[in-house]
């Protein structure tokens, strides 16, 4: 895989990943806040596709910038979205974005998983 | 005596994640190619026709026309040298009925994300004849 520290320019771009995490972890939150049990009228399907575009393209990416359990937690999530059974299984849907946030947050404040 | 340098084989690459396309576009422009970025399936769409690209690279999940959409346009082409367009398969969707929807509609190469660059370089290398 990628020596990440053999080219300023490589290394520039995995810090660009990283920061990249920030936005990820803002529409996890918002599509998370609007399919807790309290909230009214929440648009579950709506906020399930944005956790699935969330998780299917850290899925994609952050392997390929050295983070492999990212990529594991987001291949989970995609994985499981995609089955209409799994979909209605909102604890667990919640439960492992919850995971894949902290994991983001962890690697946003270390550079590391 | 031919002192022209060769031209460089061309790449279209169709990728909404940006990260993977500047990762891509850096391997790939490292190893001589010369790389255009299609932001989604529609600008894929645009740009595959205007030139005999020497390979596309093709992600699934993108905005306005999936990767199966613009394959599938590819192949129904009427246009001999659009139809016969090789393409690579860049995907994080890895499942068998994905790969085998690939091989169905005419993708000559799979590679699912996350990828190693360098297996990814060794395949377009093939694939290009470079």
């Amino acid at each position: 895989m990628i020596d990440w520290e053999s080219d300023p320019e490589l290394k520039e771009m995995q810090r660009q990943f990283i920061l990249s995490l920030h936005e990820r972890r803002n529409l996890l939150a918002t599509a998370l806040a609007a399919i807790k049990p309290a909230v009214p009228d929440a648009n579950v399907d709506e906020a399930l596709k944005t956790i699935q575009f969330v998780a299917h393209k850290l899925a994609g990416a952050a392997g390929s910038y050295g983070f492999g359990k990212l990529t594991e937690i987001g291949g989970r999530i995609d994985d499981l979205l995609d089955e209409e059974e799994a979909r209605k299984d909102l604890k667990n849907i919640i439960a492992l974005s919850s995971e894949l946030d902290a994991l983001m947050d962890k690697v946003l404040k270390t550079g590391r998983e | 005596m031919n002192d022209q340098a060769p031209a460089k084989r061309e790449i279209l690459l169709a990728e909404d994640e940006e990260h993977i396309a500047k990762l891509v576009s850096f391997k790939l422009t490292k190893e001589g190619f010369s790389v255009t970025i299609a932001k989604n399936g529609q600008e894929a769409m645009d740009l595959m026709i205007t030139k005999p690209w020497n390979l596309i690279i093709l992600d699934v999940m993108m905005p306005y026309h999936t990767g199966w959409e613009v394959l599938k346009a590819l192949r129904d082409s009427p246009v001999t040298w659009i139809k016969s367009i090789p393409v690579l398969m860049l995907t994080a969707k890895g499942a068998q009925k994905d790969i085998s929807n690939a091989a169905e509609l005419g993708a000559e190469q799979y590679l699912k994300k996350p990828f190693d660059p360098a297996e990814l370089a060794s395949i377009v290398r093939k694939m290009t004849g470079a």
